[in-house]
């Protein structure tokens, strides 16, 4: 047993750190106010060639485990940066997984290093507006016709559409009445998201400005059979391969948000003076602060439990899902006291906590909610009936 | 071999020397006359970042080899190794217990005998350290190379030939320092802006060679340097003064500014 960081990871953070706190609150207000793509931020990452930070070193990489993802993410949300931050990187750290993993050898030489350099944005065109988390319901078609595929759906939630030039498409190869089970007729595509083709209409959403999140009206879109990933019909399994990696991610994230928030909040709390005292004497004040800060330490051990399984190849379906779901509710619990914390300030748009509890709450959602995530662990690991 | 006298049409040989200290940013907590260590946190000084991106940058036009040189515990490996991931070549590292408790005359003693191991251009350092800010490491070894000195550096104009011009902040405003290699300079803070490592940075550094050493391998008598060598001995410690909270002044402009200009010549006698 070794809680401690190698030498390398303990580099990794302290120089991720710096370079995250050249974008200070104000930048991130900024860009949540005006709607617009962090692009500095995200090309800072990709100079500092954090974007590949996972990719194998062969495609441009740095072949580091998701252990090491984590570390990032969480000083990428740390930093004031909040979900945004997570979310402009995120996709070009790990959401090119099922390429890394499944693709031919052709595609990865093709898209990998331009992924891990920055030099293609990726969107992740999977949930759609009937189907939720039902993912094997979903209800756009991808038919083959000669040398390729035409899709035609709808796509919701999809991050990045706005500025993104590739999408990960997931989409029904063979009707569900013609295979065994629901998983199997599902195909994935890395293809160019086309405009012509892809009506992409962004959401009014209530945090994380800076990343855009959209609604995709696909009309025809003509998919060369060569951007097909891996078999056809197989891309239900292929997506699953990501999914406790994205979980993990996600859940370093939401802990940024956390230790963030609470950073603010302990701060204002020692500064703040009334009745003749800093509220931070009190404890009332003082008790929520630090009980957050006790499960934000609970939900980082869990989370570099889950990472380090991950990376030793051990199944860790449960400690991703468990890390996920900690991770998240104490990230926005954190958030939620330091606002309480700050009362009247913390409501106000100038002391940027109200930002991080908007975007706290974006993990209590998303990627999975954390009602099926207990799902999950009712079934899975208590081996209570399916509910779902 | 002391020093490379002349590098002209090759290559500039480059020693950065560097400290490994308690980050000052954080709270600095004093008991019983000295710095509680417990729990802290160790930083790369921040005028060695400076000196070490005035090498790289070095590097990049003339070519040639950098080394990054540290005294300290074993902890001070890590400051070494980001020099190594920021570019630098080559760590040197002298780990001795009987380093403990030196003056500036010790490091520097020290130092002189590790630089002159191998040939040299240029040695830069910050103009001080982060946590004694006593600044006189560098000219002491400069005096015991008997090389000159240029501090407080804010800008490196020209290398040429076995000429270097350097600017330097001096009481009278800026001078331009013209001088003979090698030579050793202290970096300022606005000599540049250091640059970050990179992820590829870091994972190179593994690779670079680092070389640790002891009292013994460079010949250096232990009763010369550390605490038992030092001629200043630090005989208490006192906390820096906690800053007193600031002052608001609300009302119409007109009557602040005489309410403040009152307070600064009467109560802070700024002006004189």
């Amino acid at each position: 047993m070794d809680f401690q960081l190698t030498d390398e990871q303990e580099a990794i953070r302290s120089e991720v750190r710096r370079l995250c706190s050249r974008f200070d609150d104000d930048y991130w207000r900024e860009k949540d106010k005006s709607h617009s793509f962090p692009e500095e931020f995200y090309q800072a990452f990709a100079e500092g060639g954090w974007l590949g930070i996972a990719m194998p070193e062969e495609y441009g990489g740095a072949g580091c485990g998701i252990t090491e993802a984590a570390l990032i993410m969480q000083e990428a949300t740390a930093s004031g940066g909040c979900a945004a931050a997570a979310s402009t990187v995120h996709m070009n750290i790990f959401g090119a997984n099922p390429l890394v993993v499944h693709g031919s050898a052709e595609q990865k030489a093709a898209y990998l290093p331009k992924i891990a350099s920055g030099k293609i944005k990726v969107a992740f065109g999977v949930t759609e507006p009937e189907t939720g988390l039902d993912t094997t319901h979903l209800k756009t078609k991808a038919v083959r016709k000669g040398d390729h595929f035409v899709v035609d759906g709808r796509k919701v939630w999809i991050s990045t559409a706005q500025v993104a030039s590739k999408i990960l498409l997931l989409a029904r190869t063979t009707p569900l009445e013609q295979v065994s089970r629901s998983t199997e007729g599902l195909s994935l595509f890395f293809t160019d998201l086309d405009r012509k083709r892809i009506d992409v209409r962004e959401i009014d959403k209530c945090g994380r400005g800076a990343v855009d999140s959209n609604e995709l009206f696909i009309d025809g879109l003509e998919v060369p059979v060569e951007d097909l990933i891996g078999e056809e019909g197989k891309g239900f399994r292929y997506l699953l391969d990501g999914l406790n990696p994205e979980r993990i991610l996600v859940a370093a994230e939401s802990i940024g948000i956390g230790r963030v928030a609470l950073d603010r909040a302990a701060r204002y709390a020692k500064e703040r003076v009334v009745f003749g005292r800093p509220i931070g004497q009190n404890q009332s004040v003082q008790h929520p602060l630090a009980d957050s800060w006790v499960r934000l330490q609970a939900a980082e051990l869990l989370v570099l439990k889950a990472a380090w399984m991950y990376d030793n190849g051990h199944p860790c379906g449960a400690e991703a899902n468990a890390a996920k779901y900690l991770a998240a509710e104490t990230g926005f619990q954190a958030a939620d006291r330091a606002m309480q914390t700050l009362g009247g300030f913390g409501y106000s748009r100038e002391y940027h906590v109200e930002r991080y509890w908007r975007e706290a709450k974006l993990f209590r959602i998303a990627p999975i909610s954390p009602e099926l995530i207990l799902c999950y662990i009712a079934e899975r690991v208590l081996g209570l009936p399916r509910s779902y | 071999m002391r020093h490379r006298a002349d590098f002209s049409g090759g290559e500039l040989n480059v020693i950065v020397l560097i400290k490994h200290v308690i980050d000052v940013e954080l709270n600095v907590r004093v008991r019983d006359g000295s710095v509680v260590q417990d729990g802290m946190t160790y930083v790369l000084s921040k005028w060695d970042e400076n000196a070490i991106e005035a090498a790289l940058v070095l590097k990049d036009a003339h070519d040639g080899e950098v080394t990054a040189v540290t005294i300290g515990p074993e902890r001070s490996g890590e400051s070494l190794r980001k020099a190594l991931a920021m570019g630098v070549d080559k760590g040197v590292h002298i780990n001795d217990p009987a380093t403990e408790g030196s003056d500036s005359m010790g490091y520097a003693r020290i130092l002189a005998k590790t630089v002159t191991r191998q040939p040299y251009d240029l040695i830069l350092a910050g103009r001080q350290s982060q946590d004694t800010d006593q600044g006189g490491t560098g000219p002491m070894l400069a005096e015991l190379l008997n090389i000159p000195l240029v501090g407080n550096v804010v800008e490196i104009a020209a290398v040429d030939g076995t000429k270097l011009t350097a600017h330097r902040n001096g009481d009278a405003g800026k001078e331009v320092v013209e001088v003979t290699l090698p030579a050793l300079l202290t970096a300022n803070d606005s000599l540049n802006e250091p640059r970050l490592a990179s992820l590829r940075g870091i994972m190179a550094a593994k690779n670079k060679p680092m070389e640790i050493l002891t009292l013994a391998d460079l010949e250096i008598d232990p009763a010369t340097v550390g605490a038992a060598g030092a001629g200043t001995e630090v005989v208490e410690m006192q906390p820096p003064r906690a800053r007193a909270a600031g002052q608001k002044f609300e009302g119409a402009p007109e009557e602040i500014t005489k309410e403040v200009m009152g307070l600064l010549v009467n109560e802070a006698k700024i002006f004189g």
